[in-house]
């Protein structure tokens, strides 16, 4: 039974006692009958309490993979220095050589 | 010029089409940062949504907590009005005392149930701070990543002195790519299948 039902059969049942109840249990019940409306709209927000227990996204592991990733960008940009270079002397040596190279070399 | 020229394009040509990042995979990569930053923006302003509506429906259930207080306070003041007309002086005080201390007590019962409901509503805006901050990561690590994928190869450095060398705009060798890729196809088909 949901408490939105219970809630129903307490009203249900509130109105049935109030000819025949003594004014004290009748009242008692209307009380009851309001508490759990109050009931009814605190439990409303009682699905985001749930949220605390969701996992928290793991992100920390992104940080330190960056990191390498820093790492290899700066080793990629040396590699290319380095071929640059290679280049740059192969044609400085190739032209020593006697040999003609292309004017972008 | 010389035959040195073609010679050296084959060379760049073959290099690239072995290497290097394919334009394609430079573009997703690109277009995923591209998109994963408006994400992130758009969760930004979602959350701040959800954050007002859950604001509007805590003053909602407040009013309405309040209202149910003032309801069970008019029940226990039409109890005592009825009670005291044919009580005597002792009897009502006793009643008009009773009546103090049960609207007082009804009161204080609703403190803990406003503090509940900041609670939860609490809990969804840390939750909420928690997803947006860590989007944020997420988004740095794309960013990133791309950068890799953009950075220039040592590889696609080598085949760029050479395609300089013989003058070819580097932004035209992957259509050349494409173009010897197809006819390499075409010629696998053709060989591969001959027709009757």
């Amino acid at each position: 039974m949901t408490i939105d039902e219970l809630l129903t059969q307490l009203n249900g049942l509130s109105a049935k006692l109030e000819p025949v109840a003594s004014d004290d249990a009748t009242f008692d019940l209307q009380i009851l009958v309001v508490e759990t409306q109050k009931q009814v709209i605190v439990e409303g927000f009682s699905p985001l309490t749930d949220l605390d227990a969701l996992a928290p996204v793991p992100v920390a592991d992104l940080q330190v993979l960056m990191a390498q990733v820093d790492e290899a960008i700066a080793t990629e940009n040396k590699r290319v220095q380095f071929v640059q270079t290679v280049i740059s002397l192969a044609a400085t040596a190739l032209k020593a050589a006697g040999v003609t190279l292309p004017a972008g070399l | 010029m010389n035959r040195t020229f073609p010679f050296l394009l084959f060379i760049a040509i073959s290099f690239l089409s072995g290497c290097g990042t394919p334009v394609a995979v430079r573009s997703l990569s690109g277009q995923l940062v591209t998109t994963q930053r408006a994400y992130a923006v758009s969760l930004h302003g979602y959350f701040a949504a959800v954050e007002k509506f859950a604001d509007a429906q805590v003053t909602i259930a407040e009013t309405r907590i309040d209202e149910l207080t003032a309801e069970i306070n008019r029940q226990y003041g039409t109890r005592a009005s009825a009670s005291i007309a044919a009580a005597t002086p002792d009897q009502r005080q006793r009643i008009i005392d009773q009546l103090v201390k049960d609207v007082a007590a009804n009161a204080n019962a609703d403190a803990p149930l406003k503090q509940k409901i900041a609670a939860a509503v609490a809990s969804l805006k840390k939750k909420n701070q928690e997803l947006d901050a860590a989007y944020q990561p997420i988004v740095a690590a794309s960013a990133k990543l791309d950068e890799y994928v953009r950075l220039k190869k040592a590889d696609e450095a080598a085949i760029s002195s050479l395609v300089q060398a013989v003058g070819l705009n580097s932004q035209k060798i992957p259509a050349i790519v494409d173009a010897i890729v197809n006819l390499t196809q075409d010629l696998t088909q053709t060989t591969g299948n001959p027709q009757p």
